[in-house]
């Protein structure tokens, strides 16, 4: 009479029963280490162990002051117009979208446009796309940085001076879609981090961009401005 | 013996303490190198730097002013300049500006500050015009900036001329508006 194999699930218990003594039987260090590998394996479909997402993203109300690390922040509503002044114009089949409020820069040196390009987006807003006064594809909302532009004579501004509060507009452009805009838009403020670049040794700059707060903030309608700078509507 | 490695082991590691001591309390040597040297400027008056000559002709300032055709006002003041720079071996491409404060704030022509020149060739004198838009209550004490490279200061010297701007002339910039009638932008985004 031969031997008989033992069932699936009773050889498997075996192995690990074998495992399991062999496991005691090590010193106490390779224990830890083994337990530490094994947390690791099991965490790497997960992500392992990087750092999560940031959690601490704020709701402010409209009005409240934000800071960025770079900049101060206040944001009033969002406005849209085809032609919100003489200077600034939407494309044909577009409209200009702008987020007014005001900023300062909270150290004492010019904040240039690669970093506060970077503090603004409008949240799930369909048909978005950079004002560079160009035709072009609409984009992720997420991915559209905008323009900004100082309100009281509408000249662009690719570099923020310290020391000043400037009332500014952060335009953006949005491709006609036939869908009315919501009466309040979410608008996300993300934050910075002063460090050292990894590449550049010495250079010190603002980088890291993270979503940092958000804020509802009422929709209005300028009607487009004609020649003389008197609203047509 | 054991005694003596251990000594041997901590002498080594207090030599290569104190040596990274010393080492962290001596300049950079690039930095050094590189370090930009300012020579103090007097307006109207001539002065030679390493890649250029350069005479700070004239500084006025404005609340707003037609610029280029656009009407342009700031939340603080335009102090405006002109200058003749004559450039010394190489074309000057676009020549670096900037007001500082006492406290180190610097207000560089970039953005809606620039600096505007004629011509760039080597031997010939060109007309520059800047004009750097600066919080008013933060020109006691400052001082204009000029260089030769506006994207890089190393290994160059720079004119610095105190402003000493008066409270009159101070108001009286403030007070002056250029006619909004000229410019093309009569209407910001304001409602």
């Amino acid at each position: 009479m031969g031997e008989q194999a033992a069932p699936e699930h009773i050889a498997g218990r075996g192995w690990l029963r074998r495992l399991g003594s062999w496991t005691a039987g090590r010193p106490i260090a390779q224990q830890g280490a083994g337990l530490l590998l094994v947390g690791l394996l099991v965490s790497a479909p997960f992500g392992g162990w990087t750092s999560t997402a940031p959690s601490g993203v704020r709701q402010v109300e409209v009005g409240q002051s934000i800071t960025t690390g770079p900049l101060e922040l206040t944001l009033l509503e969002v406005v849209e117009s085809t032609r919100p002044s003489r200077v600034l114009r939407a494309q044909a089949g577009g409209t200009l979208i702008f987020v007014r409020g005001t900023v300062r820069v909270t150290g004492d040196r010019p904040v240039m446009l690669g970093t506060f390009g970077d503090s603004l987006r409008l949240v799930g807003i369909p048909g978005l796309r950079r004002f560079v006064g160009l035709p072009g594809a609409p984009m992720p909302a997420d991915q559209v940085k905008p323009a900004l532009y100082y309100t009281e004579d509408s000249s662009g501004m690719s570099a923020i001076p310290p020391g000043m509060t400037f009332p500014v507009a952060w335009v953006f452009e949005r491709v006609t879609t036939g869908e009315d805009l919501p009466a309040a838009l979410t608008v996300e403020v993300s934050g910075h981090t002063w460090r050292e670049s990894g590449v550049t040794r010495g250079l010190f700059d603002w980088f890291d961009p993270t979503p940092l707060a958000t804020t509802q903030l009422p929709l209005r309608h300028k009607p487009p401005v004609d020649d003389s700078g008197e609203s047509s509507g | 013996m054991n005694r003596q490695r251990l000594g041997a082991g901590a002498l080594v590691l207090a030599v290569l303490a104190l040596g990274r001591v010393v080492t962290d309390r001596l300049p950079d040597p690039i930095d050094v190198l590189t370090a930009t040297v300012e020579r103090p400027a007097t307006l109207r008056e001539p002065l030679s730097l390493h890649s250029m000559d350069v005479t700070i002709t004239e500084l006025t300032g404005a609340k707003s002013m037609v610029n280029l055709g656009t009407y342009e006002t700031t939340p603080g003041v335009w102090l405006v300049f002109t200058a003749q720079i004559t450039p010394r071996d190489r074309d000057l491409v676009a020549p670096y500006a900037a007001i500082r404060a006492p406290d180190g704030m610097t207000w560089a022509a970039v953005g809606r500050s620039q600096v505007y020149c004629d011509s760039a060739i080597p031997g010939l004198p060109t007309q520059c015009i800047g004009r750097i838009e600066v919080p008013p209550d933060r020109l006691t004490g400052a001082s204009l900036l000029i260089s030769a490279n506006r994207n890089n200061q190393s290994y160059e010297d720079m004119a610095v001329l105190p402003l000493r701007v008066t409270e009159n002339e101070l108001q009286t910039w403030l007070a002056r508006t250029d006619d909004r009638a000229l410019a093309l932008t009569p209407e910001g985004l304001e409602p």
